[in-house]
């Protein structure tokens, strides 16, 4: 099916079970990846972006379970798919990035060891041929070849997340899963990895998903940008568009505390409030306890998403009468 | 490398100030307590090894500086006097009968025991909330609540009184002479399963709790997570990239347990009958043989703190964190 999309999503739903019920920390997510694309994911701590990211490999373990949807990558169902089938879907298709450089390396193995076991695992090359590719891969995104054989505590942050794109991009995958790539570092360091995801993006015609709570940082990069709020998608619309015209109200608040890329970096902090507990959210708009613009009709009814605009769909009541 | 020298470095110190304290307490007690423990051995020892005694633990009556001397150079000569309880036989000799017997009935038990005590809390982490891992904690723990030597008496009774498949006491066959014929080893073998097997028993349920839980704190880790996104096998990354972290804070505890190895599991070697540091402590005890006492306390001593050290080099060789310092 070479129409199919790189990645299709629909109606995504994970739990987590815990002895007070299952949470569902995403609930009906949907969203398209095409090739070539990247796509920003954004949303507050705890939102359900990861969860979104590891459901995707099916990579998350107990105690969270996918409890409905289907993903397709390529139109291969992931869901459907055997162990021994994801098994080798899984890096070769699509790979990860993750949060914390710190804890993504085991600290026991060397660098060369944790890149090298990979390419034997899916490519059956010799180790001397692995470590040929380690090493080019570690030139690739600038470090010394000669760190094969250090561990990652001898790394700097920087260096460790560098590591982390050059495993990532170890076997070419078509699609990359960049989880919070940068929110570890610090923010000059912060700035050079993203310049070398920037650069590598185009030297190798990557495909991304992109996430981050950080709107200055996504806007950078992304082509489309979907927003998650309490682990429904609230908002989706091409860079440009959502930066020109918001329309929820929480994706207007994300945007106003943010200044401009040229300007400082902020965090998002600019909306009063915390996100709800989900093991009790609320009858109607999750939003409405933050929302400055609720009417009675959100604290009964939940808003759908519905395209608003083209390329453009959005979940609240006030644009979707 | 300057970590572990630095480390060695403080063992040696501690050595030296339990020898001293070794040379020193005795002396610090009011009277003679040296005369008064030499009264008792008057009428059992005679005069010249009564001498030799003296000499070994520089009780000579000079300064105590010389004394100091006499007792250290006695003790790197490895000379700990004469045993009371086994006279004529020198301490040295009597305690290594027991130690070769000890180190192999406690050492290998406490392997055995850490080995697969760890595996199953490995596998039992690994396939939490299954079928396996809600039985077999528990039941080894049911098992491990129990003290020790009972343990030991019931399956003395069970094997070697109602089955008589196995022998009841002492290390070897009494008709057997030590060598290395296959007789005697296989003699060996069937003496020590039983007592081996009741210090297993009571020991595994501990080390597998451990290793579960360590063991699960590492699965949430990120590298596990990234291990199963690279589409790597169920057997290596559990064992490579988790079982091999999660190993990290047990070691500690093994090496505390190989340490207290030379020490004896005193009353499984009290059921067995078994020739061991234990039995030679209670021996020792029994007759008031303080020489073979204090022989027995320095090896203990000094396998502890070998032990701490093995476990540095143990922790340098898997944690490559401690490599830099
Ligand atoms: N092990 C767990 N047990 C129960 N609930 C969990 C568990 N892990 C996550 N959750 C719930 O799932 C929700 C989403 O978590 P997730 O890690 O996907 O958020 P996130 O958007 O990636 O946040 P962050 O920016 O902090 O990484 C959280 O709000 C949390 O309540
Ligand atoms: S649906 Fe209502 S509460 Fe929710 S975001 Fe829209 S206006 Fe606010
Ligand atoms: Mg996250």
């Amino acid at each position: 099916m070479p129409s199919a999309p790189l990645l299709s999503v629909e109606d995504l739903v994970v739990e987590y079970q815990t002895p007070s019920g299952p949470v569902r920390a995403v609930d009906a997510v949907s969203f398209v990846l095409e090739r070539g694309e990247v796509l920003g994911l954004v949303g507050e701590s705890g939102s359900g972006k990861s969860t979104v990211a590891q459901a995707l490999a099916r990579i998350l373990g107990p105690p969270a379970i996918i409890t409905g949807g289907r993903v397709l990558f390529e139109g291969n169902d992931v869901l459907a798919m055997t162990e021994d089938e994801l098994r080798r879907f899984r890096w070769r298709k699509m790979s990860f990035v993750l949060q914390s450089a710190m804890n993504a390396l085991s600290p026991v193995l060397t660098i060369g060891d944790q890149i090298i076991d990979v390419l034997v695992t899916h490519e059956r090359t010799t180790t001397r041929a692995a470590r040929e590719r380690a090493a080019h891969l570690l030139e690739l995104v600038g470090i010394d070849p000669a760190r094969l054989a250090s561990h990652p505590h001898e790394l700097s942050g920087g260096m460790r997340q560098r590591v982390g794109i050059a495993l990532a991009l170890a076997l070419d995958p078509p699609l990359v899963i960049m989880d919070e790539p940068t929110t570890a570092l610090d923010v000059v360091v912060q700035h050079e990895v993203l310049s070398k995801i920037a650069e590598l993006k185009e030297k190798l015609g990557l495909s991304v998903l992109f996430i981050t709570h950080d709107m200055s940082i996504v806007s950078q990069f992304a082509t489309r940008i979907g927003v998650l709020y309490a682990g429904r998608l609230v908002e989706m619309a091409p860079t440009r568009e959502l930066f020109r015209a918001p329309r929820h109200p929480y994706t207007k608040g994300l945007l106003g505390s943010f200044v401009s890329i040229h300007g400082p970096r902020r965090r998002l902090a600019g909306i009063p409030g915390s996100p709800p507990d989900l093991r009790r959210l609320p009858a109607g708009c999750a939003f409405r306890a933050r929302c400055a613009e609720a009417t009675d009709r959100c604290a009964t009814e939940a808003p759908v998403l519905r395209v608003i605009a083209e390329d453009h769909p959005t979940a609240c009541h006030l644009v979707s009468p | 490398m300057r970590y572990l020298l630095r480390q060695l470095g403080l063992y040696v110190l501690a050595a030296w100030a339990s020898l001293t304290l070794n040379f020193i307490v005795p002396r610090l007690a009011p009277g003679d307590p040296a005369s008064a423990m030499f009264a008792r051995y008057k009428g059992q020892l005679q005069p010249e090894a009564l001498a030799a005694l003296r000499e070994a633990f520089g009780f000579t009556g000079g300064p105590l500086h010389e004394q100091y001397a006499a007792y250290l150079a006695h003790l790197f000569r490895g000379d700990l006097g004469v045993s009371v309880a086994y006279f004529p036989a020198k301490v040295t000799d009597v305690l290594a009968m027991g130690l070769g017997w000890t180190a192999l009935l406690t050492g290998s038990s406490v392997v055995v025991a850490f080995a697969l005590g760890s595996l199953l809390g490995v596998v039992a982490a690994w396939r939490r909330g299954s079928a396996f891992d809600a039985t077999l904690p528990p039941l080894l723990v049911f098992l491990g609540a129990f003290p020790y030597f009972w343990l030991a008496m019931m399956l003395l009774y069970g094997f070697g009184f109602t089955l008589d498949a196995l022998p009841l006491r002492h290390a070897y066959e009494d008709t057997l002479a030590p060598s290395l014929s296959f007789a005697f080893v296989a003699s060996v073998a069937e003496h020590l399963l039983l007592p081996a097997t009741s210090i297993v028993l009571a020991s595994v349920g501990g080390w597998m709790l451990s290793m579960r839980s360590s063991m699960i704190g590492v699965l949430a880790e990120d590298y596990v997570t990234m291990a199963h996104a690279k589409g790597l096998s169920p057997l290596r990354i559990m064992f490579h990239y988790a079982a091999r972290n999660a190993l990290l804070p047990n070691v500690t505890g093994f090496g505390m347990a190989l340490g207290f190895v030379l020490g004896g599991s005193l009353l499984t070697e009290i059921v067995f009958s078994y020739p061991g540091q234990g039995y030679l402590l209670v021996q020792a005890v029994r007759s008031q043989d303080y020489p073979l006492m204090q022989g027995i306390f320095l090896t203990i001593t000094m396998a502890v703190l070998a032990a701490n050290f093995l476990v540095d080099v143990l922790y340098v060789w898997l944690d490559p964190r401690t490599r830099g310092r």
